[in-house]
């Protein structure tokens, strides 16, 4: 039986956390209720963890790198959707078509399109650092990789974004 | 460097969580804690993940698995990988059944309401021509295949056209000449590509492309004169009095608008990448299209001022509808054709990307062996070894990783060691070296 301290110390990192880490996946599916989905998702598995009794040092690296491996799962499977079928849902096929909605659409679209040019990995890392503002340690730790990798990456990606801006 | 989007992110009222959003999280998160309950999402998500590969089916059968065979074994269990493969497939092709039977099948449960669903199957018919220029080009066509295309093409066509009844029967006119104006630009489209291969095919195809072209000239000009008559409609309805009718014939005309633009920058966008690999003329004409769909843009935009909305919603289909034709040219100006094989023991994997105007060309080739021996106790070894060469023309990034997942419940020890360029990871007891074998290429269709 797990004490209730652990459970309310995991809500309170809820409390904490959720609305950055939704805020990260809506800039990645460009979608309210996926986005929403997959932060559920994101506290669901990482409780999972913390009532097996395994621990946790940093809540916030941790609860990112079950967020990301979330996003690239997700993004492998819907690998089907065409883009442009994509584009045109955002900001055209929404329930209430008022101004708002359109210009939504409009810089969704300018963001998928510059993610186009980078790789999945490149994509967390972006996002990570300039959405999130995590330091690179942190990122290294999400990610799981080495700090120095990720220097690596985001150079990368940034000449990529860089080239086509 | 202008990372402003960012900025302009942060600011979409959807990019904050809502109140109501959170709470209900945090309801369901709640629930969770307290008992067994499992979210369906993660549900499926463990179980995907924690599929084995098992090899107690293999012993005393085969003693060496070419290593393509393990690594779609793998991917075919793990991930979508075979889905994707098939998206490119044509008729004919082993995976083309995956195509049309999973993925297509998995589009239509994902489109929610008629409109979603017309948009769909006007894709799919496209898709359909698009097969059948594919196979024209290569010479594959023929009339069992052309005659099986033209069918499908037929049923998805039908579908759109009965949707658009739909519409029209409950007064819905822009709804109605939303989608046939988006049907009627796919059919001229391909009209056009249609005849531009009946120049360049062989006498035997010639005939082929032939008859398909003129299906899809017949359903064009039924589509363009429905289009046609349907604006009209709309506009007869901007003059109807009702403040709701007036209110959202408006909101449809700037739906209409701004989806306008959105066509017409991912078009600009997709010119400024594919510049390199597009011929001139290709390029000229696509431009000049975009050019007219940027001032159809800015009548529409004058017409909504003006009051006069009705004519604004047209215009903004119009550009769209000249927006998608520059789309449609130059993803025909340049066909990439994206082979990949699995040869033969032992196994070679060669990817071979190639563009009808020999500006891209991309030629990967990786050989690998796996050996696998399994004693009769059921136990184990599998050993692995891979070799990558490529050659191209463009840049390119190849990512290799390997997949290596298990579990083993006896005592006697897991090893798992995986090597590559950068790092070398050693670990025991049921290691996890994360990868897949994955294969990215970029393919326009």
């Amino acid at each position: 039986m797990l004490s209730n301290d652990k459970k309310s110390e995991f809500l309170e990192a809820y409390e904490l956390y959720a609305d950055a880490l939704y805020k990260h996946c809506y800039f990645r599916v460009y979608e309210k209720s996926r986005a929403e989905e997959l932060t559920q998702e994101t506290f669901m598995r990482a409780w999972q963890y913390v009532s097996e009794g395994k621990e946790v040092k940093n809540m916030r690296a941790f609860l990112y790198r079950v967020l990301t491996n979330l996003i690239i799962d997700d993004s492998r499977k819907r690998k089907e959707q065409s883009l442009d079928y994509l584009i045109e849902e955002v900001g055209f096929n929404l329930p209430d078509r008022g101004d708002k909605k359109a210009e939504a659409g409009a810089v969704l679209s300018e963001i998928k399109d510059k993610m186009l040019r980078l790789n999945k990995w490149e994509r967390e890392i972006i996002t990570l650092r300039y959405l999130d503002g995590l330091e690179p340690k942190d990122i290294a730790e999400a990610l799981d990789i080495s700090p120095n990798n990720v220097s690596v990456k985001l150079n990368r990606a940034i000449k990529k974004l860089r080239k086509y801006m | 460097m202008n990372l402003n989007f960012f900025e302009k992110f942060k600011n979409l009222p959807e990019a904050k969580l809502s109140k109501e959003s959170k709470s209900r999280i945090r309801e369901n998160l709640v629930n969770f804690m307290q008992g067994d309950v499992r979210a369906p999402e993660t549900r499926r998500l463990i179980s995907e993940r924690s599929k084995k590969f098992s090899l107690e089916g293999l012993i005393g059968s085969l003693r060496i698995i070419p290593m393509p065979i393990i690594a779609l074994l793998i991917a075919l269990s793990l991930s979508g990988g075979v889905s994707f493969a098939a998206e490119n497939s044509l008729p004919g092709d082993a995976l083309y059944p995956i195509k049309v039977g999973v993925n297509e099948q998995v589009r239509g449960a994902l489109a929610f309401g008629a409109k979603a669903k017309a948009k769909l199957d006007t894709q799919l018919a496209a898709r359909r021509l698009e097969e059948a220029e594919q196979l024209s080009a290569k010479t594959r066509m023929d009339a069992d295949v052309r005659e099986r295309i033209e069918a499908n093409f037929k049923a998805h066509a039908e579908r759109v056209e009965a949707r658009i009844a739909e519409f029209e029967e409950k007064d819905d006119f822009t709804s109605a000449a939303d989608i046939a104006s988006r049907f009627e630009a796919s059919l001229r489209a391909h009209e056009q590509i249609l005849e531009r291969l009946q120049a360049s095919v062989d006498e035997s195809i010639k005939f082929h492309v032939n008859t398909l072209k003129g299906s899809v000239e017949a359903r064009g000009k039924t589509a363009a004169e429905k289009r046609t008559k349907l604006e009209s409609d709309v506009v007869k309805k901007g003059a109807d009095e009702d403040v709701k009718v007036k209110a959202k014939i408006e909101v449809e005309a700037r739906g209409g608008i701004n989806a306008a633009k959105n066509v017409i920058a991912s078009v600009k966008s997709q010119l400024e990448r594919k510049q390199d690999s597009l011929d001139v003329e290709a390029i000229a004409d696509a431009e000049a299209r975009v050019s007219t769909a940027e001032s159809l843009v800015v009548q529409a935009e004058a017409k909504l001022e003006a009051e006069a909305k009705a004519e604004a919603f047209n215009l903004a289909n119009q550009a769209i509808r000249v927006a998608n034709e520059a789309r449609a040219l130059i993803n025909a100006s340049i066909k990439i054709d994206t082979r990949v094989r699995f040869l033969g023991p032992p196994g070679i994997i060669e990817i071979r990307i190639n563009s009808n105007n020999g500006k891209i060309k991309t030629e990967v080739r990786t050989e690998g062996e796996a050996e696998v021996e399994v004693d009769s106790d059921g136990d184990a070894e599998v050993e692995t070894e891979s070799d990558t060469e490529f050659e191209s023309e463009t840049e390119i990034e190849i990512e290799a990783e390997s997949d290596t997942r298990g579990k083993s419940n006896s005592e006697a020890k897991s090893q798992a060691k995986a090597e590559s360029n950068n790092e070398t990871k050693t670990e025991s007891d049921s290691a996890e070296a994360e990868a897949e074998v994955e294969v990215e290429a970029e393919v326009s269709l």
